[in-house]
């Protein structure tokens, strides 16, 4: 039997590939190449629009345009998942059309729009599977809120919105994440603490302006225990919520003294992440405060105006990200704390000044795999190098209008980087060709030289997104 | 060092350093938690795979069996399809039957790796070709009604990028 059997031609078996492996494939492949998956044949197009993760690359966009009665856009997208209303006058939802595409949407984002309130209400009725709403900058045309509501918005989890309705409150009854970006001090808390009080039960993250009239109110919270706080507002208020809610992990803060912060600390057992803007002081900063967050694993702070700071001997011994802006770095603490940072991934420093360019490279530690510097400079001018054997297991360095940085450290630097490094550097040649001395021929050179329009590139083929500074 | 042996759908036995088949998932899983024991002699059918391909599939194994593991979760470089090295670049420089059964037969054998490089060549096969164009690269009948198409293409006019 095998031995008569043809062999097969090329042609025959070709598009044989099962659609799992193919699924597979798409998932490398960016919107515009997915458009053209879609028209392929009608099962690629099933295959695309039944799979979240592609057919979150479509959002539909509504912009500059008036939905009143005679509104009726045609041949939408049918799988969209993201819809976006950008400066667009709301004035009534008829018709069958938001039906069928508002039904399976999730994430919906209003921004520059003029409302009619009702017409909102009633456009949300017709979305229950929204998990993401954004209300940012529009006009209201207000009108007396709705009494009885007959439907929930049961998946919303996530709600961003400068101007507050008592209806928000009512018909999100599972919301984890409320962020209020303009809600500022100047506005009612009265609103705020009622729909607070509406969600408390499941909030986990906030992110709005604190008056002490606000953090008297979530006192009487029983059911709030939140993990993520943003906070904007005097640094006591920022105090009295770390006593009021010890489940607080992730927490953004302004303005906090570091008295405050080591109070902070002391209320907070399970801080794991923190992002501090310190006050606008020249005094040396002296970050007291990590003594009491043994836990900590992301610490970003930016100071308010340039000043300087010295880690003392203070530790942070889980730290995974750090993050420093607008510092004077001061030698011997720097050392010591990164010498005590074993688990450090990410360091990003940004408009920061250290010693020397040594200074910048020599501390990190082998655990180190991202690296960013953005207008980093050094006060010696002294020869720089980095020392003795020393190796670097960088995955990722990004250096972005650092235009002092000399090519005798570059040349020492990259044939150290044990692994493939993406590169990136800004747009002044000069500097790239100093960056690429050492690592590349002249030809390799030519060949990455192009830049791509966000004026940095890589050691391989450009590529643009910036480096995370994660977790956050 | 020790070996195993495999078995081909078509019936060849291959002796192979334990090591390299164990880039393998599904070779892995067999000898660890199933317990299949290679001491034994008996060759582990792998009745999914034809001779010339795991014989293909060997020799990338041999050549990445000391890579380090790939990090789990680089949502950022999720979708890079530029990075492939050039030793691999090289291996896959074959016809379009074979590239798809290495894939195949890297799926049913569960290599990540091998799997992530194939779909980077395909990925790049893809790009930049139109509809059409890509229907002849892989032999695809057009299968919707005449017309429909345009209808389709028109539906994408609303679609943006994301903000």
């Amino acid at each position: 039997m095998a031995s008569s059997e043809p062999v097969a031609t090329s042609c025959d078996e070709v598009s044989s590939l099962p659609p799992e492996v193919w699924l597979l494939i798409f998932q490398y492949l960016e919107r515009d190449y997915l458009r053209e998956i879609r028209l392929t044949c009608r099962q690629w197009m099933q295959l695309v629009d039944q799979t979240k993760s592609l057919r979150a690359a479509f959002c539909v966009v509504f912009r500059s345009c008036t939905m009143d009665r005679k509104f009726n856009p045609r041949n939408l997208y049918p799988a969209a998942l993201y819809a976006e209303v950008d400066h667009v006058r709301l004035v009534a939802i008829t018709g069958t059309w938001w039906s069928t595409f508002g039904a399976i949407l999730t994430r919906l984002d209003f921004r520059g729009c003029r409302i009619a309130l009702p017409e909102l209400w009633a456009l949300l009725s017709g979305t229950p599977n929204l998990e993401e709403l954004i209300l940012i900058v529009n006009k209201y045309q207000l009108a007396p809120e709705p009494t009885d509501l007959s439907w929930k918005l049961e998946k919303l989890k996530s709600l961003s919105c400068d101007a507050i309705f008592d209806t928000l409150g009512r018909i999100c009854p599972r919301l984890e994440v409320l962020m209020l970006p303009n809600y500022g001090k100047t506005r009612g808390y009265a609103k705020l603490c009622h729909l607070l009080d509406s969600v408390q039960g499941t909030l986990k993250t906030l992110s709005c302006y604190f008056t002490p009239d606000t953090v008297k109110q979530i006192a009487g919270m029983s059911r709030l225990k939140l993990t993520c706080v943003l906070h904007r507002g005097k640094g006591g208020t920022a105090v009295e919520l770390s006593r009021l809610q010890p489940s607080i992990e992730d927490l953004k803060v302004s303005f906090a003294s570091t008295k405050d912060l080591c109070e902070i600390g002391r209320n907070l057992p399970n801080l794991q992440h923190i992002r501090i803007t310190t006050c606008k002081n020249k005094s040396l900063f002296l970050p007291s405060f990590l003594a009491n967050m043994p836990q900590l694993k992301g610490l970003s702070i930016t100071a308010g105006s340039e000043r300087s700071i010295n880690f003392a001997e203070f530790k942070a011994p889980l730290l995974k990200a750090l993050r420093l802006e607008l510092f004077r770095i001061e030698s011997s603490g720097w050392r010591h704390f990164l010498a005590n940072c074993p688990n450090l991934e990410m360091n990003d420093l940004t408009d920061c000044t250290l010693a020397s360019w040594s200074e910048v490279f020599d501390p990190q530690p082998q655990s180190l795999s991202y690296l960013r510097l953005e207008k980093v400079c050094v006060s010696q001018n002294t020869a720089s190098t980095i020392s003795g054997q020393r190796t670097f297991n960088l995955k990722e360095l990004k250096v972005l209008c650092c235009d002092d940085i000399p090519s005798a450290i570059v040349q020492q630097l990259l044939p150290r980087v044990r692994r493939r490094v993406s590169l990136y550097c800004d747009g002044d040649l000069q500097l790239r060709r100093r960056f690429f001395f050492g690592a590349t021929s002249a030809a390799e050179e030519a060949a990455h030289s192009s830049v791509c329009p966000y004026g940095c590139f890589s050691a391989g083929r450009h590529r643009l997104p910036p480096m995370p500074f994660k977790p956050y | 060092m020790s070996t195993i042996k495999l078995e081909t759908s078509d019936g060849v036995k291959f002796t192979v350093k334990t090591q390299v088949a164990k880039c393998s998932g599904t070779i892995r899983t067999m000898l660890e938690d199933i317990g299949i024991n290679p001491q034994d002699g008996e060759a582990i059918p792998l009745s999914n795979v034809h001779s010339t391909i795991l014989q293909k599939i060997l020799v990338w194994a041999e050549h990445h069996v000391d890579d380090p593991e790939p990090p789990r979760d680089d949502a950022d470089a999720a979708k890079r399809t530029d990075d492939i090295c050039s030793w691999d670049e090289d291996f896959l420089k074959v016809d379009q039957r074979t590239l798809f059964d290495v894939m195949l037969a890297a799926n049913y054998l569960d290599m990540k790796q091998l799997i992530a490089v194939c779909c980077k060549t395909v990925a790049n096969m893809i790009k930049g070709k139109t509809a059409d164009q890509i229907r002849k690269t892989f032999n695809i009948e057009n299968d919707f009604p005449p017309g429909d198409e345009d209808k389709i293409r028109l539906r994408n006019q609303f679609c943006e990028e994301r903000r």
